[in-house]
C-alpha cells in the first residue's frame, strides 16, 4: 500500500479559473466523496472565496523494472490497438516501445495467434472499460506506428 | 450540491524507455477501485509490461467526484486564483510542507493584511480540521501551522 492517497481538488474563481489544490490523506481513503476528505474540503472553503467542482484521488504503486534495447524499444514506437466497445464504438490503445518479438516479418502486423498478444487482448475485453462506462467487448486489430514529429530511424 | 462520482477508475501506467523518455498508458476500469494491486489493475499492467519493452516503472488508479450542483465564487479585493494563502505546516518527522489556497478571505488577514489572523477561533477550528486529517506524501502527520501570509505567484499572469 502506498505511504498516502494524493488528493486533487480543483477550484474556480467567480472569472472562470481554476487552481488546482493537492494534498495527502491516509492511505485507507479509497473514495472521493468520503466524509474525512469532504470535511478537508469544507475546512479549505473556510479560508477561500473559490468553490469547489472536481475531486480527484490516486494511489501509486512503484514496481522495480528495466528498459530493453531492441529495435522498437524507445516510447516513439507504439503499437496503435482498436478494440470495439458494447456501443460498437471503437476505442484506440498505444503502447509504447512493442516488442520486436511480437511481430511478423513485414515489421508492421502483429503474429496471430501469439500467446502473449492473447494475454494482453483478454486481460483488456475482461478489465477495461471505454471512458463512458461501457464494456470492451472485441479487440479489432492492431498495427505498429512511429511518431511522425520525430526523426525516422 | 452533492459529489457525484465518476462511473469509472484510472488506472495509469508510467513508463520509461532506455533513453529516459517518459509516456503514460492510460485504461479505465469499472467502479471505483483504488488498488494499483488490485486484480483488474495487476491484470493490464502484468500483460501490457509483457508486450512492451519500456519499463513499466509505477501503476496509479485515480477515481473522480464532480460535485453537481457547485456555489457561485464569492467576490473581494483578493478573489483571483492568483491570490494565495500560503499555509506552512510543521510534520512530525521535521519536514516542513506548504498548502497554497486560492483566493483568499480578506477578512482573515491581520491588520498589516498580509499574516494570517492565527486569533480568529474559526480559523484555530479549521487549522485544526487540517491538522487532523493531512499527512505528507511520505505519510507523516502534521504537528503544527508555522504561518499564514498572503501572496501572489510570480509566474501568474496578471490581470
Amino acid at each position: 500500500m502506498a505511504a498516502a492517497t494524493r488528493v486533487t481538488v480543483v477550484f474556480g474563481d467567480r472569472y472562470g479559473a481554476h487552481a488546482r489544490i493537492v494534498f495527502y490523506v491516509d492511505p485507507a481513503i479509497v473514495d472521493p466523496s468520503d466524509a474525512q476528505i469532504q470535511a478537508i474540503v469544507t475546512a479549505l472553503n473556510y479560508f477561500i472565496r473559490a468553490t469547489a467542482i472536481t475531486i480527484e484521488i490516486s494511489a501509486v504503486e512503484a514496481h522495480a523494472d528495466t528498459p530493453g534495447t531492441t529495435a522498437y524499444s524507445n516510447v516513439e514506437d507504439k503499437m496503435i490497438s482498436t478494440f470495439i466497445d458494447g456501443s460498437s464504438a471503437p476505442h484506440n490503445w498505444k503502447l509504447p516501445g512493442v516488442k520486436t518479438t511480437l511481430l511478423n516479418t513485414d515489421r508492421e502486423t502483429f503474429l496471430s495467434p501469439n500467446a502473449t498478444v492473447d494475454a494482453w487482448t483478454a486481460a483488456v475485453i475482461a478489465n477495461a472499460v471505454g471512458s463512458n462506462g461501457e464494456p470492451i467487448i472485441s479487440f479489432s486489430g492492431a498495427h505498429r506506428s512511429i511518431s511522425r514529429k520525430l526523426n525516422k530511424y | 450540491m452533492a459529489w457525484v462520482n465518476q462511473p469509472t477508475t484510472k488506472v495509469i501506467l508510467h513508463a520509461v524507455d532506455r533513453r529516459g523518455a517518459k509516456a503514460l498508458m492510460q485504461y479505465h476500469i469499472d467502479g471505483l477501485d483504488l488498488d494499483p494491486a488490485g486484480a483488474a489493475a495487476s491484470a493490464l499492467t502484468t500483460t501490457t509490461a509483457a508486450m512492451t519493452d519500456v519499463a513499466i516503472v509505477a501503476t496509479e488508479c485515480s477515481a473522480t467526484a464532480v460535485q453537481d450542483s457547485p456555489a457561485a465564487a464569492g467576490s473581494g479585493p483578493f478573489d483571483r486564483v492568483a491570490d494565495k494563502l500560503r499555509l506552512e505546516f510543521q510534520a512530525d518527522d521535521g519536514s516542513r510542507t506548504t498548502l497554497d489556497l486560492p483566493t483568499l478571505q480578506e477578512a482573515l488577514l491581520a491588520a498589516d493584511g498580509i499574516n494570517l489572523d492565527m486569533t480568529i477561533g474559526a480559523t484555530q477550528t479549521n487549522l485544526q480540521v487540517l491538522l487532523d486529517n493531512l499527512i505528507t506524501a511520505e505519510g507523516a502527520p502534521l504537528l503544527a501551522t508555522t504561518k499564514g501570509f498572503r501572496r501572489r505567484s510570480p509566474n501568474v499572469k496578471q490581470r
